[in-house]
Parts: C-alpha cells; sequence; structure tokens
C-alpha cells in the first residue's frame, strides 16, 4: 500500500523529524506497521507540525516537566539533530552531579544546630544559598532536557531551484517509461519481481500479457531462478506434519483431529495434483540458490535434478536451526548406488555447507569452471573429481592450519591427488587456473616442521603443494584474517625467508590479515622477512609472549622500519589498536624495552592501546612515552600488578600522545602507594576522563594497635589519591571505592574512581 | 595535493529538470548519480559552469536529490530477495521508510525509472522493493483494477491453457 506523506512537502508547509527517547507513532506519511516499532526519528507531519513555525507537537505526553517545557517544541536545524544526540547525555550527567551534590547538601543540613548557627554568622543563610543555587540548576537542566528530548528537527532542506532556465521552442519532455507497473523496462520490472517470492510473483503473469511475458521470461522470469528460503520451508514443513497428523490420529476421534486428518488429505492430494505440473516447470532452471534445512530439501533436489541440462549456476546452502544436534544422524537414507546425473551447463557451483550424507554422489560436472566451498564440509574432492573442465577453486573458513596441521596437510594431500589428474591432461595442461584458499583461523610464519614435512600417508607439505600448483599452471590465492610472526621459538638462527611460490603465499596472506600478533620470546626473525611480511590491511596488532627482559630482543628491528612516503610504519602501515601484554618480569629500565619502543614510535595511526599484566605503571608510562606524540588515542587500558609506585617523574623531554579516556587497573596492591601510582600515571599522561580501579589486599596493610584500623587507613588512602589528583587538577566525578566485606579474609578492597581534568588556571 | 579533494567536495554543480528549473548542488550529492558524474566529467572539460540537464521532471529530480544528499554521507542498507516483511522501514531503516513512503504512486514510478536513468542503484532497490510490497498478497485481479491495466482478449482455449499453466502456484486450482 501507498501511503499518504507527500502531501505537506508539496504544499510548502515544513515536515519534521521528532526525536525521543520513547517509542513513538509515525503520525502521518508512514508505512502501514511503522506505528508498531520503536522509532529514533521519524516524520512528523503533525497538525502542530504542519502548521509550521516552532509548533511541532510529537504526540508524546511530557509528564513531570515544568509547566513553562510542556507548551515549548522548538524545531531545530536538520544539521544540529546530532548535536542534541549529545548534547542530552551531557547534560544529564551534569544534571546526575548536581543531585549528587543535593544529596551531600542534605547530610549537611542535621549538622548545622541552631546554636551552632547562631554563632557563626551567616552559616545558615548561606547554606540555604548553595541548596537553592543546586535545585535551581538541577531543575533548570531537568527543563532543558525535557524541552531538548521534545525538540522537532526539521527535515534536510529539499534542494530548490535556483533559476528557471529557458527551454528551447523546440524542447518536449520525452518519457523514459510509462509510470506504473506493466511500464517499466524489463530489466527493472525484473528487479521488482526479485522482491518478491516465487508464490508471490508467479501468479502475476495472470495480470495481463506484458506482465505475463516478464513472470515467465526465459532468461530472468520466475521459473528460471528456484529461490527455496525459510517461509516456504516451514510451508513444508506443515504440509509435513499435516500429513503425519493424518497417519497419528484415529479416524474421527474428536473434531480437530477429523479436520487435521481432512486438511492433511487435501494437502497430499494438492501436492499430488499440483507437484508434477511444478515439476515440470521446474525442470528447465537455470540459476538455483538453495538455502534450506536438510527437511525441505527433497524437493529441491528433485527440481535441479530435473533442470540438469538447463541449470548454469548454482548455490548450495544447508541451513542448520538453532536447536539442531550438531551431530544429529539424518535421518534419512541416500541411495548407495545414486543414478548417474549430468549437469551439462554447470559453470558456477557454491557450496557453503552441505549434508555430509547426501554429498555429490552421482552428480557430474562436466562443464563446471568455478568452484566456491565452505571450509566445514570439504566437498571439494568429491565435485572436482567429476568436473572435467575446472579452472578456478575458492575454498573458505579453513580452520586447520594451527589446530591441526595433521588435518590440514592430509586435505592438501586430498586436493591435489583430486585436482591433479584433470589438470595435468593435454587439455587442461596449458589453462590458467585458480585455486584460492582463505583462513578462518590464524597461520603463523615460519611455518612449522608439521606443515614443512608431514610424515603421514597421503598428507603433503605445504611448499610441496604451492610447487605443484605451480607445476599445473594454477595460482593459488592466499588469505587469512589473523598472522603470527613467530619469534617465540628459541632457535640457533631463525630461518631464512622463503623464497619463490612460498615467498608469494606469504605475502598474499600478510596482504589481507587484518589481525597481526608478533609472539615474542625466541630468537627474532631474519631480516630477510622483511620484504614478505607487510600487512597492509591489519588494523590490530598484538604483541605476547614478554615474559622476561630477554624477550623483549624478539622484537625484530626491521619491523619499526619507516615509509619513505608517509614517515609511518612500513610494515604495519594502517594499524589503529595496540594490545601489548607484557609479563611481570618485565620493567621499565630494560634495555630490550628500546626495541620495542623503537617499534611503538612507528605506529602513527593508533587510537586504542591495550597494555596488560605489566609489573609497574612505569612500564606502561615508557610505552606510551614511545608512541608519536602526534598520535591522538580515544582510549588507553592499563592493568599492573603493582609493587610500588614506579612511575618515572615528568620531565620536560617526555612528550605523551593526548588521550582521550583511559582506564588504569592495579591488581592486587599491598599498599596503597599502588594506588598513588597509578594517580601519577594519570598526572604525567593527562588523559581527558580517567577510571582508576585498583584491588587492595587489605590483611597488607598494617592493623596498628591504637592506632586506625585497616579500613580507616584504607580511606584515608583513597582519599589521599582524590586529594592527589584534585592538585593534579582533576575533578572526582564518582567514588565508588569499598573497603571490602570481609576483615580478614575474603574479598579485597576496592578503588574506583571516576576522574575528569579540569582546565587549568592560567 | 591534500587539498584538491577539499575543493571538489565544495565545487557546486548546476542540474536542470526537463521542466527547465535549475538546482544547485554540491559536487558530493550530484555525483551520487554515476551518470551524473559521468557528465559532469564530460561538461567540465569544456565549461566550468555549464548546467546538465536532465530529462526528469522537477518533482522529482528533487526528491532524487534529496536522497543523494543524505546517502551520500550515509551508506544505505542493503534490501534482501526476497523481502523477509513488507515492513520495509525493519529492512532499510526509518529515514529511508519514510522517504519512499510517497503517497503518489506516479511518483513511485517515476522514482524507479529516475534512479535506473540515472544509475543509483540503491534508490532503484528502494523503490523496487516499496512497489513490491505494493503488489504483494493483490490478485491479479486487484493489480488490474489498481494500475487501471486492460487484460488482453483471449480465446477461453488460451485461457484455460494459461491457468492450468499457473495451477501449481494458486493453491490447488485457478483464482
Amino acid at each position: 500500500m501507498l501511503s499518504k506523506g507527500r502531501a505537506e512537502a508539496e504544499s510548502g508547509r515544513p515536515i519534521c523529524w521528532s526525536i525521543h527517547s520513547n517509542s513513538v507513532e509515525m503520525s502521518g506519511g508512514a508505512d502501514e506497521n511503522a506505528g508498531k516499532r520503536p522509532r529514533v526519528d521519524t516524520y512528523d507531519s503533525s497538525p502542530a507540525a504542519a502548521a509550521g513555525g516552532g509548533g511541532c507537537s510529537t504526540g508524546v505526553a511530557v509528564d513531570g516537566g515544568q509547566p513553562s517545557d510542556q507548551g515549548v517544541h522548538p524545531v531545530i536545524d536538520w544539521a544540529d539533530k546530532a548535536n542534541v544526540c549529545r548534547l542530552v547525555p551531557l547534560l544529564k550527567k551534569i544534571k546526575s552531579l548536581e543531585a549528587q551534590t543535593a544529596a551531600v547538601l542534605s547530610e549537611v543540613r542535621p549538622h548545622v544546630t541552631p546554636t551552632l548557627a547562631d554563632k557563626v554568622p551567616g552559616l545558615s543563610s548561606k547554606l540555604m544559598t548553595v541548596e537553592q543555587s543546586v535545585a535551581s540548576r538541577h531543575d533548570t537542566l531537568r527543563g532543558l532536557i525535557k524541552t531538548l528530548d521534545n525538540v522537532a528537527v526539521a527535515k534536510p532542506p529539499l534542494p530548490q531551484p535556483i533559476a528557471t532556465k529557458t527551454l528551447p521552442p523546440d524542447a518536449t519532455i520525452t518519457q523514459l517509461g510509462r509510470p506504473s507497473l506493466d511500464g517499466l523496462p524489463p530489466d527493472v520490472a525484473h528487479i521488482v519481481l526479485a522482491f518478491l517470492p516465487t508464490k508471490d510473483s508467479a501468479p502475476l503473469s495472470r495480470v495481463n500479457q506484458s506482465m505475463r511475458h516478464l513472470v515467465t521470461d526465459d532468461t530472468r522470469g520466475v521459473a528460471n531462478e528456484e529461490d527455496v528460503q525459510e517461509d516456504e520451508e516451514e510451508q513444508e514443513k506443515e504440509e509435513d506434519q499435516g500429513g503425519e497428523g493424518n497417519d497419528e490420529e484415529g479416524e474421527g476421534e474428536d473434531d480437530s483431529a477429523g479436520e487435521g486428518a481432512a486438511g492433511g488429505a487435501d494437502l497430499r492430494r494438492q501436492r499430488e495434483e499440483t507437484l508434477p505440473i511444478l515439476k515440470q516447470k521446474l525442470g528447465r532452471l537455470r540459476t538455483v540458490h538453495i538455502s534450506a534445512h536438510w527437511k525441505a530439501l527433497d524437493f529441491p533436489l528433485e527440481c535441479i535434478e530435473a533442470s540438469r541440462d538447463t541449470v548454469r549456476s548454482m548455490k548450495l546452502c544447508e541451513k542448520r536451526l538453532e536447536n539442531d544436534d550438531e551431530f544429529e544422524d539424518y535421518p534419512y537414507s541416500v541411495p548407495t548406488s545414486p543414478s548417474t546425473v549430468t549437469f551439462s551447463q554447470l559453470e558456477d557451483l557454491y557450496v557453503e555447507q552441505w549434508p555430509d550424507h547426501r554429498g555429490f554422489r552421482g552428480w557430474r560436472f562436466p562443464s563446471l569452471l568455478r568452484l566456491r566451498v565452505g571450509g566445514r564440509g570439504w566437498h571439494a574432492k568429491d565435485i572436482v573429481e567429476h568436473a572435467p573442465k575446472l579452472t578456478s577453486l575458492w575454498i573458505t573458513d579453513i580452520e586447520w592450519v594451527e589446530l591441526c596441521p595433521y588435518d590440514f596437510t592430509w586435505k592438501l594431500g586430498r586436493l591435489k591427488s583430486a585436482l591433479d589428474p584433470i589438470w595435468s591432461k593435454d587439455s587442461l595442461k596449458d589453462v590458467e587456473k585458480r585455486i584460492g584458499l582463505a583462513y578462518s583461523n590464524y597461520i603463523s610464519v615460519p611455518f612449522t616442521n608439521e606443515l614443512l614435512h608431514p610424515t603421514g600417508r597421503d598428507q603433503m607439505s605445504l611448499p610441496a603443494f604451492v610447487n605443484w600448483a605451480a607445476s599445473v599452471k594454477c595460482t593459488v590465492d592466499w588469505s587469512a584474517g589473523w598472522l603470527v610472526i613467530d619469534c617465540s621459538r628459541d632457535l640457533v638462527i631463525s630461518p631464512p625467508a622463503p623464497t619463490g611460490p612460498m615467498a608469494k603465499m606469504i605475502k598474499d596472506v600478510s596482504k589481507t590479515a587484518y589481525k597481526m600478533t608478533l609472539r615474542c620470546g625466541g630468537k627474532p626473525l631474519d631480516q630477510s622477512w622483511a620484504g614478505l611480511l607487510v600487512f597492509t590491511m591489519a588494523t590490530e596488532l598484538s604483541v605476547e609472549g614478554l615474559t622476561s627482559s630477554r624477550a623483549l630482543s624478539s622484537v625484530p628491528q626491521w619491523m619499526a622500519a619507516k615509509s619513505d612516503t608517509t614517515g609511518g610504519n612500513r610494515h604495519l602501515p594502517n594499524v589503529t589498536s595496540l594490545n601489548l601484554h607484557a609479563d611481570h618480569r618485565v620493567s621499565a629500565d630494560a634495555a630490550g624495552l628500546n626495541g620495542l619502543g623503537a617499534l611503538l614510535g612507528t605506529l602513527d595511526r593508533l587510537t586504542a592501546v591495550s597494555l596488560a599484566c605489566l609489573s609497574n605503571l612505569g612500564v606502561a608510562a615508557f610505552c606510551l612515552s614511545q608512541l608519536p606524540p602526534t598520535v591522538t588515542l580515544e582510549s588507553v587500558e592499563v592493568v599492573a600488578s603493582v609493587c610500588g609506585s614506579d612511575v618515572p617523574a615528568t620531565s620536560d623531554c617526555t612528550r605523551y600522545p593526548h588521550v582521550a579516556s583511559m582506564t588504569v587497573e592495579v591488581i592486587n596492591s599491598k599498599t596503597m602507594s599502588g594506588v598513588a601510582s597509578g594517580v601519577a600515571l594519570i598526572a604525567a599522561v593527562r588523559p581527558a576522563t580517567v577510571c582508576l580501579k585498583a584491588s587492595v589486599d587489605l590483611s597488607a596493610l598494617h592493623n596498628r594497635e591504637g592506632g586506625e584500623s585497616r579500613e580507616a587507613e584504607f580511606r584515608r588512602g583513597v582519599e589521599q589519591c582524590i586529594d592527589q589528583a584534585e592538585r593534579d587538577h582533576y575533578g572526582l566525578i564518582a567514588n565508588e571505592s569499598r573497603a571490602g566485606d570481609f576483615d580478614e579474609e575474603g574479598y579485597p578492597a576496592r578503588v574506583e574512581l571516576q576522574l575528569v581534568r579540569l582546565p587549568t588556571h592560567s | 595535493m591534500e587539498t584538491a579533494p577539499m575543493e571538489t567536495e565544495q565545487r557546486l554543480v548546476k542540474l536542470s529538470s526537463s521542466q527547465g528549473d535549475v538546482f544547485e548542488v554540491e559536487f558530493g550529492t550530484a555525483c551520487y548519480a554515476d551518470v551524473v558524474k559521468q557528465m559532469i566529467d564530460f561538461t567540465s572539460e569544456s565549461s566550468d559552469a555549464e548546467t546538465i540537464p536532465l530529462n526528469l521532471k522537477t518533482t522529482v529530480l528533487e526528491k532524487v536529490l534529496q536522497y543523494c544528499d543524505y546517502h551520500r554521507d550515509n551508506e544505505p542498507k542493503e534490501i534482501p530477495k526476497p523481502l523477509p516483511t513488507t515492513n520495509l522501514g525493519e529492512i532499510v531503516g526509518d529515514w529511508d521508510a519514510a522517504f519512499i513512503n510517497v503517497d503518489d504512486e506516479n511518483m513511485l514510478y517515476e522514482l524507479i525509472l529516475a534512479a535506473n536513468y540515472l544509475d543509483i542503484k540503491p534508490l532503484l532497490d528502494l523503490a523496487c522493493a516499496k512497489a513490491a510490497c505494493a503488489i504483494k498478497h493483490m490478485t491479479p485481479d486487484a493489480i488490474r483494477e489498481h494500475f487501471n491495466l486492460q487484460p488482453e482478449q483471449m480465446t477461453p482455449e488460451e485461457e484455460q491453457e494459461m491457468l492450468e499453466e499457473l495451477k501449481w502456484c494458486t493453491d490447488g486450482g485457478a483464482a
């Protein structure tokens, strides 16, 4: 149904969007279901909106607002919509702070006794002024937030004609087509039909002759594309259930059962009548896309096999339901000797998932050129053995490289043994072929011995596979989401980078990886790898295995090379996220840290840094100070087990990048000075907002006889930290610290402070 | 070097409708339509201030430009085929659903033709999806009536043949 909504625009009245936090019904110009869903912004063509000017009512009751707020519904510019969206939560935050102030003030009053008020002139009146001021600010903010919640946003201005061009006298307005369903060009009409399921589009052929041509068109008509989707599966299942109901229920046991039985009989009869016709109609498919549960596969398979001489492109995907048992045996049997079906025209086949039981037994693909197979099924061998013209193969979701090198090399061996007889034939010997292999898990270099020298029967090493591919004129496209550079092995000499086809493979994998992990602890990778490992797509860098100061020397020096053109890192030009996992034994003064520092100094596109498992916050300060001072970090997370206050004093020459938000977490500190070192780090780095967390082992604090308790000492320590932060021009937003539930053993005390950097006074 | 794209972005382009109305829009908005971009590339070689004539009515061009202006910075969502629901808002988002909610069917079909002419695939898909929603569940008779289409004169034999052919998809019999 086409609904109203344009009248306002054409009549020159403003059309408005409204911003609400709650669900709002579209008050005009909406599709039929629009009112049933929550909306963030929408047209508001209510009468008030249509009246223009400042009156754009949203139709939402404003509860609890100031009387003066209710009548104010300003219309703001479209360009300011985003500003309002950001403004409201900020104002709510200020309001929350005012509420906190008011809460504290309420605790003040009981302490102002009449006698005290008499003795201290102005105490009561000044406190009242403060209270009134807080209340006034709170109410003002509340009203302002409500007003902003209800503002209407003007529709983006329509482009207006700036002039009218004089048309030549002989100018005519030519029609691009008749603006009606059957007046659309065939290509366009097919796009409309493609949005309808087959069962809805097929009946349109009864509209008239031109629609009939569109619907039954040999090239793109509905009878040439089988697209089995979920709703049709459901229909089929319902039919199945109807049939089962008939078998199980006794005849005439009750009315509903009788109706079910009759319905099932009707469905079966209807099916018996229509299926042969449907099969005939669907016996000349050209493109096929099956995405169905295995229970709904029988009929589509019949149609596919009936279309053996017409189908050119096929995509097969078995869908699993959430409650399907992963290891469920398919409760149907496939004939042990299925009849041979030859798809004489099929050129493209994409198998995403396919029931292992069904496989592709009996199917032949004499014309198949391109095959794409999801990794789980690994049906490639079954297909390629019967695809004598295949020249392009793409296998995705390979998971076994690291998890099971044996399995991976075995798959390579199977793949080669399936393809070799076809590709070494005279007819295909000189034809260029292509294989794509995409790892869904990570692959690491240098390759492990299991990948390079497998010993099992039928296994094939990576280099042997690559060399074989080259020998049959096959280009292999490798890709991986995640590549690990493994420098953790304690080798005497690092293996040099491979050359030839293996070098190309490593280059391909590096080029496609979006994540790179540098694993330290052993010999750094040889300089000869520098030419292969360029991670142009990688946005995430992790450094692991920094278990000792010696491990820091694992960072290859060549990885810190700068690009001649951009000045950034040559090997990791687009890294925006850094995760560094150190070890408690690594200290800031370790000489090896300089190797890592050189690498950090070239990461000029970082926006997020995570530094974990640090032995002291000095390492964090050092790492951050090594980053290019020009980078702007949106978030920094630091987690450390602090033994003492080790943050080096800030010197004039130490420059930190700008940090918007920083979280500092100190784990299991034995003293409050560990927490203080967190404040010192904050003061050095000066992030805009900070969350300082710490767990403090109270049992380690002294419980001095006659002195303050551990809890009191803890609270005093927290106060000192806050005091220090305020002296460093930070304001406290929230203090969620607690001393813990148990005195002697149990939960450690927690410090949690939210701080904000205050403007510095001149 | 870095300022060059900025200058292009701020450049204004004049487009005229088939009714002679001239619109001045930002380069980025105009170039959302591939065809217009090609025309700009072509005309900019000859004259910088030349108005690009488009074979679209003023109201249609205005609507198309509104779409381009919004989506040049907001990637439109891909629309699945077939449509999982006729509630377009759930698929394409509120802005697109409201945009395509034109009360005049002629405008919808004009938009389809315009998107096809200007090679704006997301708009073409959106408008076609809207048209598909509109005709979904309509009987052939209702479609004929709705669009004022005349059925072809068929002999009773031809009609019977067609009904037989369509039996498989009409719930077991001819409607």
